[in-house]
């Protein structure tokens, strides 16, 4: 090797990985021949590489799956709890109690439109708002086992 | 389906494509992250941590194909986080026993190597720095590229490349080390 020539050690995991265009590794290799140095720590480069491939991978000794399922569901029942079960009986019962108000008064046509925009408020009041209220974790959760 | 739709279908609240994903990546995750921790618990705990995020973030998602970077960046952030609460307890040893489990037909010359193997990777990996560990750990056994290693772990390729190196060059003597205790 000429004494110029840099040392290309720091550049042998990208080799042996592949990450390196062609000209590079060829450059890489030629000079690991020629260099004893960088020739060494290519050989315990690869042998490194050999030793973390043959170590298996772990696997996780249970599935994430129900862990995961309760807790969101968990999470969408704290969010949901008894305020919401408050709000929505409250609401129910302002719009049965509107109903009946409508309902009694001899109303000309334009009041359908009203009765509507009551229904509608109610509607988006109770179900609008819940859908806020899930947020981002309005999953639905089928009770399957989940194994 | 593609990753990207099915994390299409966890934003829009389809449960099987929750399902589907974690069925689909758990192992690499759970993997990752005993690699990164050296405790099957911890693993098991913060990947199920892991997918809660992604349940909850899934609305920020953009389908771009880049989804196994995205996973390994909540993932990596989670260890990260755990590793900085533990530092004072320092490496939880590696519980052996837990991985014996499914070794029991093994002739015994192969599970030793293997055991062996087994060790050492968990010891060098162990004596790395945070960061070359992940880097080492994504690249080795997540099989991926620097480019997906720096969108991960929000770097460059060549400061990848450089991690890589360092981390390659204290495995090498942890190398060294074992073959002198071996002879």
């Amino acid at each position: 090797m000429s004494s110029n020539e840099r040392h290309v050690d720091d550049r042998i995991p990208a080799y042996l990985d592949g990450e390196l265009k062609a000209d590079e590794a060829e450059r890489v290799l030629a000079h690991c021949r020629a260099c004893a140095s960088c020739g060494r720590v290519l050989d315990e480069s690869t042998r490194v590489m050999e030793r973390l491939r043959a170590a298996a991978a772990p696997d996780p000794a249970r599935s994430f799956w129900p862990y995961v399922r309760a807790e969101i569901a968990r999470a969408a029942e704290r969010r949901l709890g008894p305020a919401f079960a408050f709000g929505a009986t409250a609401a129910v019962a302002a719009g049965i109690a509107l109903g009946l108000l409508v309902g009694t008064v001899d109303r000309p046509a334009t009041a359908i439109s009203t009765e509507e925009t009551i229904w509608t408020t109610v509607g988006s009041t109770m179900f609008g708002d819940s859908q806020v209220a899930f947020g981002d974790s309005y999953l639905s959760f089928s009770d399957d086992g989940g194994s | 389906m593609t990753d990207d739709e099915l994390m299409t279908g966890v934003a829009n609240g389809d449960e099987s494509a929750l399902r589907a994903l974690i069925a689909r990546w758990e192992g690499p995750v759970f993997a990752f992250l005993e690699r990164m921790l050296g405790s099957p618990d911890d693993a098991q705990d913060l990947g199920q941590e892991t997918f809660l995020r992604l349940h909850q973030h899934a609305g920020r998602y953009r389908p771009s194909g880049q989804f196994k970077s995205w996973l390994f960046r909540i993932v990596g952030n989670l260890a990260r986080s755990r590793l900085r609460r533990r530092r004072i307890v320092r490496w939880i040893p590696f519980r052996q026993e837990l991985h014996d489990r499914e070794t029991g037909t093994d002739a015994p010359s192969a599970r030793i190597e293997r055991e062996e193997t087994g060790e050492w990777v968990r010891s060098a990996l162990a004596s790395l720095p945070d960061r070359q560990r992940e880097a080492m750990v994504l690249r080795h056994y997540q099989d991926m590229s620097y480019r997906e290693i720096a969108a991960t772990m929000n770097t460059t390729t060549s400061a990848v490349e450089a991690l890589l190196a360092r981390a390659m060059s204290a495995l090498r003597s942890t190398l060294g080390k074992a073959g002198q205790n071996e002879r």
